[in-house]
């Protein structure tokens, strides 16, 4: 110790004190790092016995004004500024400072929320040289190699796979505050600005996010180390183990659950399917379903249990009747993403056997869509076009001690005929299959399958526009997680012209309504004020009058309703508005109320009401006017 | 004998003139030449319009340092232009005004605007001494006031035509009222004799930056004017004079879809739509000018 004071303060014609002040005391292991080589403290200038503000020269002092960053008073060599002389006889100084603030007479730091422990303890010299030293702030050590590791030995993340590119360049402050902040762990600015601030690709844009992760709004250290890992992305645990962390219900669910999708077990990985921080599809999904399975299952998959699974892809591909999920782009109607209690992954109750005795119970997987009537009525024409005159030919296969499985005759995903019919059965243990040999009539159709001799039957030829089946009120929103776009097709009743509108402008991530408003959600007509959801809504629109089910539709919330109780798609919504504004719906028809822009002679372009109207407060708000013309007296 | 040879006056002036004149023509371009010596527009073979408009291009596409196309539509078979505005919609907002100036590249230094907003206060009517084109409140409509734009109203019978010594401007058969900027001498005779101050002139060279022209002109609408002549609106003859053409700039810049424009003699048009069912006007009817412009309530 004494030997570095000497080299450091060397005056050898008075011993040194140690009362030259904590400053120095302070910083001089680090002093004494960046001064080079040592003085030699062989027989050199004599100390003054004097008091001298001439304290650099070559003989004294001399390391002190060589560095490339100079503390202020050094450069200006007023080396009085800091130090007192305590006994200038015996060439001894006393700091000016009180020790646990030396540097606040000129460096003030209004602390604040968190403070930096040496700032807290008035250890400023343990990061900075109170003379200068070659590094940038006057730092006793190259922040990039190792200043913050002197003391932050847990950081030292070189040995780590995987590093945050700040901490690699050591960088601490791209994140970091130095002295004190109003964040927690010194942080430049809250958690989530400071990491999008350089990864903005993790923010969505507006319309590009209908499901965003919840921590990516405010916790992106829950999942990525803001340092190191051995994971790629800095990842603090790899995946489906960090997903699980919150998501417990889904790692209960693998665990107790017989069925396992692969995907979704341990060894697999939830990103596969889910994106990390945001999708255009709700559930975080990567891909619209099929093509989101079909990424897998367009192949022959081997299960852990040995049975292969059938190549989706290429039967969709060659099939071209779809059932109705599959169109609607919903294999997760039937099947579990993750895992099951059933085989095949489905979501409700149907018959493994081939032969099962009907049990409406049974057949919960299809009756969730179709109306159970299909099977439990021996008569009827309105149900299904399998009849002969008014005998339920569905009925009469199903009701039998040996009674069929739906599948027994359809397809579940693709077929080549009509009705998913299929073309034979797989029967017996041979490999034999039993061709059903249907045929359709336009009055009817046959079957010469292997079970009975063939049968015709009358159905008195079914209409091109209705349904194939009859499903269940409002079942087609509740498979497809993305229902299709209400058709943009307007057609207006009369006047000659058709008149293309563009999709209705709705808020986003809105519609589809039934994407909230499910059968679970029991329908208040209650006239209130909406605080759960819509509460942005202000009803100025003949308010005394209307509310919310005037206009929309209870019992399918994707659709509007007219006064009269029949539903009006949201792309013809002018249809809704026309019932009082009569005179405005003319004068839109001949283009002479709204917006005018497209062709004076040609196609003219037209907009829904709602594209400028709000629906809900449909008079105009007033606007800013563009600046007047410069006029004489008048300019302002 | 000897006065022949002697210097007179008259031929001291005419060789001065030729001189001047000749002196003048040797510092000219070719095509300045051309432009110098030109006919009357309408007297243009199709062969001479077709140079010009090149040349016109050529200029103002070095002008601008970009490329820019002059074209020069004749009028379409069969079309009335009319032009219809909703007063009980116009909200004043001035959209239209600034839409005109990028669409037709009026100048911004001099400012020249040819559409003038007026604002007259509901109780007054329409009254054009009470009237303030210079209204600015922070947000508009206010609820006191209505508004009313005013530019060309393209009259049938339009007094501006019938003053103009030089006549450097006409109606064309499809009812629009045109000028030829370089036939046009800058008397200002038709802006006085316009009743709607639709009229403008060109104080000094007109300034229009080089990134917000609009490089598709016509020949007798939004090409770049010369210092000392006077333009208007033209309906945006560059837009409106093709077969599927489009609607003028106002109109498809009306936040409020005030504003109208049709063909008067197709049956189907808006307008034709809006003089059989709506409460028409035209602006100073007293004055016979039978404008195109039509103002209307449609509520």
């Amino acid at each position: 110790m004494g030997a570095r004071r000497t080299a450091f303060f060397w005056p050898p014609r008075h011993s040194v004190g140690w009362a030259c002040g904590a400053l120095f005391l302070l910083g001089w292991g680090a002093l004494a790092g960046v001064a080079g080589s040592p003085p030699s403290s062989g027989p050199a200038a004599q100390k003054p016995t004097t008091v001298s503000e001439q304290c650099a020269s070559e003989t004294c002092h001399a390391s002190i004004v060589n560095r490339k960053v100079m503390h202020g008073p050094v450069a200006q060599k007023k080396c009085l500024e800091c130090h007192r002389y305590d006994d200038p006889a015996q060439h001894r100084f006393k700091s000016a400072f009180p020790k646990e603030q030396p540097c606040g007479q000129c460096h003030d730091m209004k602390h604040k929320a968190v403070v930096h422990q040496p700032v807290q303890e008035g250890k400023c010299t343990a990061c900075h040289d109170p003379h200068g030293s070659d590094f940038k702030n006057s730092l006793v050590a190259d922040p990039a190699h190792g200043l913050c590791l002197s003391c932050h030995k847990q950081a030292d993340y070189s040995k780590k796979k995987f590093v945050h590119g700040p901490v690699t360049t050591g960088t601490c402050n791209a994140c970091h505050e130095a002295h004190f902040s109003s964040q927690p762990k010194l942080l430049l600015q809250p958690a989530r600005d400071l990491c999008v601030g350089c990864h903005k690709e993790v923010v969505p844009k507006t319309d590009e996010a209908l499901s965003v992760h919840a921590p990516v709004k405010d916790n992106c250290v829950g999942c990525h180390d803001p340092h190191a890992s051995d994971l790629k992305y800095e990842l603090k645990q790899a995946a489906p183990d960090l997903c699980f962390s919150c998501h417990k219900n889904v790692k209960e669910l693998l665990a107790t659950s017989p069925v396992v999708h692969k995907v979704g077990s341990p060894e697999g990985g939830c990103t596969g399917c889910h994106a990390s921080h945001f999708s255009k599809l709700r559930k975080l999904e990567r891909l619209p379903q099929p093509q989101e399975c079909l990424s897998c299952h367009d192949r022959l998959v081997k299960t852990s249990d040995g049975r292969t699974l059938s190549d989706m892809a290429a039967l969709l591909k060659d099939n071209p009747v779809h059932h109705g999920p599959i169109r609607l782009g919903s294999c997760t109607a039937c099947h579990q993403p993750h895992a099951g209690n059933r085989f095949r992954l489905l979501i409700a109750d149907y018959p493994a056997e081939f032969y099962a005795p009907f049990r409406i119970e049974q057949y919960e997987l299809c009756f969730r869509c179709h109306v159970p009537d299909l099977v439990l009525q021996p008569r009827g024409v309105g149900l299904t076009w399998f009849r002969d005159g008014d005998k339920n030919l569905h009925w009469l296969h199903v009701n039998q001690q040996k009674g069929r499985t739906c599948r027994a005759c359809h397809e579940v995903h693709a077929s080549q005929r009509a009705f998913h019919v299929r073309e034979s059965v797989p029967f017996g243990s041979g490999g034999w299959l039993l061709a059903i040999n249907f045929k359709q009539t336009p009055t009817g159709g046959s079957c010469a399958p292997g079970c009975h001799a063939q049968k015709e039957y009358a159905n008195g030829g079914r209409p091109q526009t209705a349904p194939a089946v009859v499903l269940q009120e409002g079942v087609m929103a509740r498979v497809a997680p993305e229902p299709p776009k209400p058709p943009v097709k307007p057609a207006v009743e009369q006047g000659t012209g058709e008149f293309p509108v563009p999709a209705p402008p709705f808020s986003p991530g809105l519609f589809p309504c039934t994407g909230c408003h499910d059968p679970s959600l029991t329908v208040n007509a209650e006239r209130r004020a909406l605080r759960k959801a819509h509460g942005d809504i202000e009803l100025r629109h003949d308010e005394q009058h209307r509310w919310c089910l005037d206009c929309h539709n209870a019992d399918n919330r994707d659709v509007l309703r007219s006064a009269s109780g029949s539903p009006i798609p949201f792309a013809e919504s002018y249809r809704l508005c026309a019932q009082c504004h009569g005179d405005k719906y003319r004068d839109w028809q001949a283009g002479v109320h709204g917006k005018r822009t497209g062709e004076w002679d040609g196609r003219k372009n037209y907009l829904l009401c709602v594209h400028c109207h709000n629906p809900h407060a449909p008079k105009f708000k007033p606007i800013p006017p563009l600046p007047p013309p410069v006029g004489p007296g008048h300019a302002e | 004998m000897e006065t022949s040879k002697r210097l007179t006056r008259r031929s001291l002036l005419k060789a001065s003139g030729a001189a001047a004149i000749s002196v003048f023509l040797a510092g000219c371009s070719p095509a300045e030449r051309e432009a110098f010596f030109r006919r009357r527009f309408k007297e243009l073979t199709p062969d001479e319009i077709r140079d010009m408009l090149a040349r016109e291009a050529k200029a103002c596409s070095e002008r601008y340092g970009k490329p820019v196309t002059v074209v020069a539509d004749p009028p379409l078979e069969g079309v009335l232009y009319g032009y219809g505005l909703d007063l009980s919609r116009c909200i004043g907002c001035r959209r239209c005004v600034y839409a005109c100036v990028d669409e037709n590249n009026q100048s911004r230094e001099p400012q020249v605007h040819w559409i003038k907003v007026l604002a007259m206060k509901k109780e007054g009517g329409v009254n054009i001494m009470g009237s303030d084109a210079y209204y600015n409140p922070a947000l508009v409509p206010e609820s006191e006031y209505f508004y009313m734009p005013v530019a060309c109203q393209q009259c049938r019978k339009p007094p501006c035509v019938s003053v103009c010594p030089v006549k450097a401007t006409w109606q064309e058969p499809d009812g629009i009222v045109v000028i030829d900027y370089n036939w046009c001498i800058g008397c200002r005779c038709c802006m006085a004799a316009c009743p709607y101050d639709a009229r403008h002139f060109n104080w000094s060279e007109p300034q229009v930056p080089e990134d917000k022209v609009n490089t598709h002109m016509h020949y007798l609408g939004n090409r770049p004017r010369p210092r000392g002549v006077v333009e208007k609106c033209t309906f945006c003859i560059q837009r409106v004079r093709q077969k599927k053409g489009r609607y003028p700039a106002c109109v498809e810049a009306c936040p409020v879809g005030a504003r109208k424009f049709g063909n008067l003699l197709d049956e189907q048009s808006e307008m034709r739509h809006i003089l059989r069912e709506k409460r028409v006007f035209i602006f100073k009817e007293d004055l016979a000018t039978e404008p195109r412009f039509y103002y209307f309530y449609a509520t």
